[in-house]
């Protein structure tokens, strides 16, 4: 079975995708911020995101109430974790110290998507992946933990950097919308991939293994068909330009 | 002077270099790919060269663990407030730490598992780490 996703449907600006945003503690693009706020069916921040939304909302910030905020409130500043709460956006304290705050945060809007009854093609995340290393780490780690969680893919986009984990399987990317940057690449992350196949990128795999310290597929790029396959045996992170 | 251009290129010992250290400044910001790239050099880094090599860009550095023991000194007075352990490239089966706020037994450091991140220092100055398998260091740099 082929599981086939447009990464970068979420940032057109038109169209009937049906997402949920979350904001993670990591300077966020203005661009990419209005785009997807605009036409998110649910919108949290974890922790110290509601910093950078407080900060890039700056004089309307009234206009844009996240509808709810997790984390174990460390990095969130007292003044803004107040001025969201007086405005009636909810306020919800996660202190287990082994799941990241974007992992917390994933868990409790899956359980919102439930009980709302939503349909949500995909989830997400503004802001994962720059600035402190470990964070970038951790929003990786989030990904793994994230199958467990929800059925809907989740992404993470900062800058001009995308990220998705590819389970074990076949997929196919559609990577046409028009907002596709110069480079891609498929990265074994969590564990060496035995074998992986694809098509449609300049340099393509067949059934080849993919590991750190053998070969990991960066500044890799596109044919002119618009579609990527990946067929692989174990976890392997996509991740793709976005144009800026 | 040592110096011969026929068979063997002998240097003179005042141009041989003594390296403690490879510093590679500004490989983890910016596009993703090529943060992991840097992160690819680190693993064929042991079979280029003896020095360690670190990578630096604002705020963090990346050190990769070779599979042993190690005793970082984090007393430099230039730590930032995080670090952390990240089993890049395949699971750790048994990494054990000191000199942590949160220290690890012989405990599995895998993706899908656990991942140290948001770690940081008790007041030893001295940071241990055994590992079964290639291990990322990560730190901050005071700003």
């Amino acid at each position: 079975m082929e599981r086939a996703f447009t990464p970068l449907e979420c940032l057109l600006p038109a169209g009937n995708l049906k997402f949920c945003l979350l904001i993670l503690n990591q300077p966020l693009n203005k661009g990419h911020f209005h785009c997807l706020w605009n036409r998110a069916a649910l919108r949290a921040c974890a922790d110290g995101g509601a910093n950078h939304l407080y900060d890039i909302t700056e004089g309307s910030q009234e206009s844009f109430l996240p509808d709810y905020i997790s984390g174990d409130f460390d990095s969130i500043q007292p003044e803004v974790k107040e001025y969201y709460k007086v405005k009636g956006c909810e306020l919800i304290e996660t202190m287990d110290q082994d799941l990241t705050d974007f992992t917390k945060c994933l868990q409790i809007l899956q359980k919102k998507i439930e009980k709302k009854g939503l349909q949500v093609d995909v989830i997400v995340a503004l802001g994962g992946l720059g600035g402190r290393f470990d964070q970038t780490m951790a929003s990786v780690e989030t990904l793994f933990h994230a199958t467990n969680i929800t059925p809907s893919p989740v992404i993470v986009i900062q800058e001009c950097s995308l990220i998705y984990l590819l389970q074990p399987g076949k997929h196919k990317l559609h990577v046409d919308t028009g907002l596709e940057g110069p480079w891609c690449g498929l990265i074994p992350i969590g564990s060496p991939c035995e074998s992986v196949t694809t098509t449609g990128l300049r340099w393509n795999l067949t059934n080849q293994v993919l590991k750190f310290g053998t070969l990991v597929s960066t500044s890799n790029t596109y044919d002119d068909s618009g579609i990527v396959t990946i067929e692989t045996d174990k976890p392997l992170l996509w991740t793709m330009a976005i144009k800026s | 002077m040592g110096v011969s251009f026929k068979d063997d290129w002998i240097l003179p010992l005042d141009l041989q270099l003594f390296v403690d250290v490879i510093v590679a400044l500004g490989g983890l910001g910016g596009r993703f790919d090529q943060t992991m790239a840097s992160v690819e050099t680190l693993f064929h880094a042991t079979n280029i060269t003896p020095s360690p090599v670190i990578v630096i860009q604002e705020c963090s550095l990346i050190y990769l663990l070779q599979p042993g023991k190690h005793k970082l000194h984090v007393d430099t007075g230039l730590e930032g407030p995080w670090c952390g352990l990240i089993p890049i490239g395949s699971p750790c089966e048994s990494v054990t730490t000191t000199g942590l706020r949160w220290n690890l037994t012989n405990q599995v450091l895998k993706f899908g598992t656990l991942v140290s991140t948001s770690n940081t220092y008790d007041d030893s100055g001295i940071v241990t780490i055994e590992t079964d398998k290639p291990l990322l260091w990560t730190m901050a740099i005071k700003s």
